[in-house]
């Protein structure tokens, strides 16, 4: 099956930094996802996870995710997702990710967990 | 089409030993002493106008202070004894191929045309011609011969530049007896066509050859030089075919349709670039400036072509040569790189072609070679050295990349081989089916997605007679994947714990820092004689117990970070147990809808190769591992 790249446009905003997936997020996303966040100014201390355009994660696209939680906890960073499906809420959920991140239904949620 | 051309080489042949007592050459006369003038009169066509301040037109460069690229009308004067022999009977004059458009006059009267004046000079393909004198026209020993001819700013003829524009090529016009000059101009004709025939064939191999790699191509996606090499040899061969077919036509050649059939023509220069940088990388960027500079050469002939640019031959010039230097510069490369006799053969090909290209359009031109004096003859064929140097390299081309698909092949076969046996080792790791334990029954399926999977599945048999299960799941697929299970496989086979939190910290602690930015998934179960069941998860899918989904406690994947500990959960077993793996619930329809949770609750009952079978059959893009465990009695 064809898979077309991920496109990953990062907002800033003071210490607020979105990151809007568009597409897919499997293992070819490494720069989409890692990338993007590597990319972050060092004074973002909060993230917003936008998946609203991000119909369907494989395994190796939720560990590009795993990995960047591990990365944002290790430096204090909160992150916060959003947009994402029911069925990859109930994935996130069984993945134990609830001690790295929130999960909400729409942007307005996360930027209120995160104000 | 050999039959054909076996049939023109007897005709020819026969025409010759029938001809030749006919061919008798001194009453043939050659028109040489030619004065030629720019402008367009009426009177110039009398055998009394006074030509003498015209300049004299000598072969093979100019015809006086007026180039062969000149654009517009100019006429042609001459004068020419008619031998003795020959006087009153019926004469005729022999000219061509020329082009555009000419009009021939004899003594004043016009005997003939080619191309049309009204409304706008618009030609034909030169061809071959001669036209009966009528017996009005030539009034005596000497007669005068005018020629009115138009040339447009470009040629659309495709002539050969050597000699388009010339009069003289490949012989001045002669005149003769109407049926000796009839008799020749229609061998040479025959001659010119059985060299079309032999360059057709071999243009039709080129066509083939371009079908069969862009075929390969499509059969191995991914092999770009395949579709590199199919384009050029298109590129290259369906304009020669459409000029032949031209060539062969009376139809009048429009500027637009030259335009394209001669861009076209050149635009293979600029894909025969990207067909060598796909073979070698390394010259990858240097070809793609030529493959630019070629291109841009293309669009400019194709301007010049379509009238649209006023200097004439410039890129047709520049892409001569610019041709045979790049092929130079290139052959030397590959010949530097002293890696095998492929690249030497691809090299030195490709420099005969180029070679012969420029030897045909430019060296034999200053060197005042006739045009049938540039064809090589092989029996009753006469044959384009362009063509052949063409074709040869076509072929060359197509056996290297055979010897690379082969190659290729060997190699992927030895990779399919090796995958095989992998599979099977991991098969016999994964059932890993220690004791068949009094009470439960259990089932699994396990249908990998490639060779080798990253799911696995494990059964262990507890001292108390309890049964543990364990279904997991390495992110990513393929061999990475395949060595963390092997490595699964053993640490299970070690663990002596038969608590389920703790079997899956014992994994966790075994996996870190060996997942490589991955993680692995796994549900853990124990069943006891009893009828209890334990449950500890690591980031897996919850299992089903009777049709529902169990609700346990979401743990870290393994191998993520150290030290964690997982939670346990107990309950009875009052139905069937179901654990799965994310090729279940992740299932993927051609309209991207998953097979999902809900339609893995309703089937959660069922058994594990039904379900499995169910899950693939909807879309698999992922392994799918199902074991389902029955207590009986």
């Amino acid at each position: 099956m064809m898979v077309a790249p991920t496109k990953t446009k990062v907002e800033q905003h003071g210490d607020l930094a979105v990151l809007r997936f568009e597409g897919d997020i499997t293992s070819t996303s490494e720069e989409a996802v890692l990338g993007k966040y590597n990319g972050l100014a060092a004074g973002t201390s909060k993230i917003l996870l936008d998946f609203s355009k991000t119909p369907y994660l494989n395994s190796s696209g939720i560990a590009l995710v795993i990995q960047l939680l591990m990365a944002a906890s290790k430096a204090s960073r909160k992150v916060v997702c959003f947009g994402l499906s029911a069925h990859f809420v109930k994935v996130f959920t069984m993945l134990g990710l609830a001690k790295y991140t929130t999960l909400h239904a729409d942007e307005a949620a996360a930027r209120a967990a995160v104000a | 089409m050999q039959t054909i051309s076996r049939i023109l080489t007897q005709a020819v042949i026969l025409l010759y030993a029938v001809a030749a007592p006919l061919l008798a050459q001194e009453d043939v006369v050659r028109i040489e002493n030619w004065r030629v003038h720019t402008g367009d009169d009426p009177r110039w066509a009398s055998p009394d106008f006074d030509d003498s301040t015209w300049e004299a037109s000598s072969w093979p460069r100019r015809h006086g202070s007026v180039s062969r690229f000149f654009a517009g009308t100019r006429w042609y004067r001459a004068t020419a004894s008619i031998p003795a022999s020959i006087a009153g009977s019926p004469l005729a004059i022999a000219v061509g191929p020329l082009d555009e458009v000419y009009e021939i006059f004899v003594d004043g009267a016009r005997i003939g045309t080619h191309g049309s004046w009204e409304p706008t000079p618009t030609g034909k393909f030169p061809a071959l011609l001669w036209f009966p004198i009528p017996e009005t026209a030539a009034k005596g020993p000497l007669v005068h011969i005018a020629i009115r001819r138009w040339t447009g700013a470009t040629r659309t003829s495709f002539q050969s530049l050597a000699f388009s524009g010339t009069l003289h090529a490949p012989h001045a016009p002669e005149i003769g007896p109407a049926n000796v000059i009839g008799l020749q101009q229609e061998l040479r004709r025959a001659s010119r066509l059985n060299s079309h025939i032999a360059n057709l064939i071999v243009h039709i191999v080129a066509f083939l050859c371009g079908l069969l790699s862009l075929a390969l191509y499509l059969a191995r996606q991914g092999s770009r030089e395949n579709q590199w090499l199919g384009l050029a040899l298109l590129c290259e061969s369906v304009p020669l075919l459409a000029g032949l077919a031209v060539s062969q036509s009376d139809l009048p050649i429009r500027a637009p349709v030259a335009a394209v059939i001669a861009g076209l023509q050149y635009m293979a220069s600029a894909v025969w670039p990207f067909f060598l940088a796909s073979v070698y990388p390394r010259f990858a960027r240097p070809l793609r400036w030529i493959a630019v500079v070629q291109g841009l050469i293309a669009i400019g002939v194709a301007l010049s072509y379509g009238a649209m640019w006023p200097f004439p031959y410039v890129f047709q010039q520049a892409g001569a040569w610019f041709a045979v230097l790049t092929a130079g510069a290139i052959a030397i490369a590959l010949l530097a790189e002293r890696s095998g006799g492929e690249m030497a053969f691809l090299a030195g090909t490709l420099l005969l072609q180029a070679f012969a290209q420029t030897w045909h359009t430019q060296l034999a031109g200053w060197w005042g070679l006739a045009e049938d004096a540039r064809y090589l003859r092989l029996g009753g064929f006469a044959i384009d050295a362009r063509t052949v140097t063409r074709l040869i390299f076509a072929v060359t081309a197509l056996t290297v990349l055979y010897r690379r698909h082969r190659r290729e092949q060997q190699r992927q076969s030895g990779v399919h081989r090796d995958l095989a046996q992998a599979r099977l080792v991991q098969e016999s790791l994964l059932a890993g089916r220690e004791a068949a334990v009094p009470g439960y029954t259990v089932e699994a399926a396990y249908l990998p997605a490639s060779e080798v999977g990253g799911d696995f599945y494990r059964e262990l048999a507890g001292p108390d007679g309890s049964l543990l299960v364990l279904v997991g799941d390495v992110s990513g697929k393929g061999m990475r994947a395949a060595l963390l299970v092997g490595h699964i496989s053993g640490a299970l086979s070690n663990e002596r714990s038969r608590q389920p939190a703790e079997v899956l910290a014992n994994l966790n602690q075994s996996l870190v820092g060996r997942v490589s930015g991955g993680f692995v998934t796994c549900c853990c179960a124990r069943f006891d004689a009893d009828g209890t069941l334990t449950v500890a998860n690591a980031g897996h899918l919850a299992p089903y117990v009777g049709g529902r989904e169990v609700e346990v406690e979401a743990g870290l994947p393994l191998g993520v970070v150290g030290g964690v500990e997982y939670a346990e959960s107990s309950l009875r077993l009052d139905g069937p147990f179901l654990l799965m793996s994310d090729g279940v619930v992740e299932a993927e329809n051609a309209q991207r809808d998953l097979f999902g949770f809900d339609r893995t609750r309703a089937i959660s009952t069922k058994s594990a190769p039904e379900i499995a079978e169910a899950a693939k059959a909807w879309g698999q893009n992922d392994d799918i591992t199902v074991v389902t465990v029955r207590r009986m009695g």
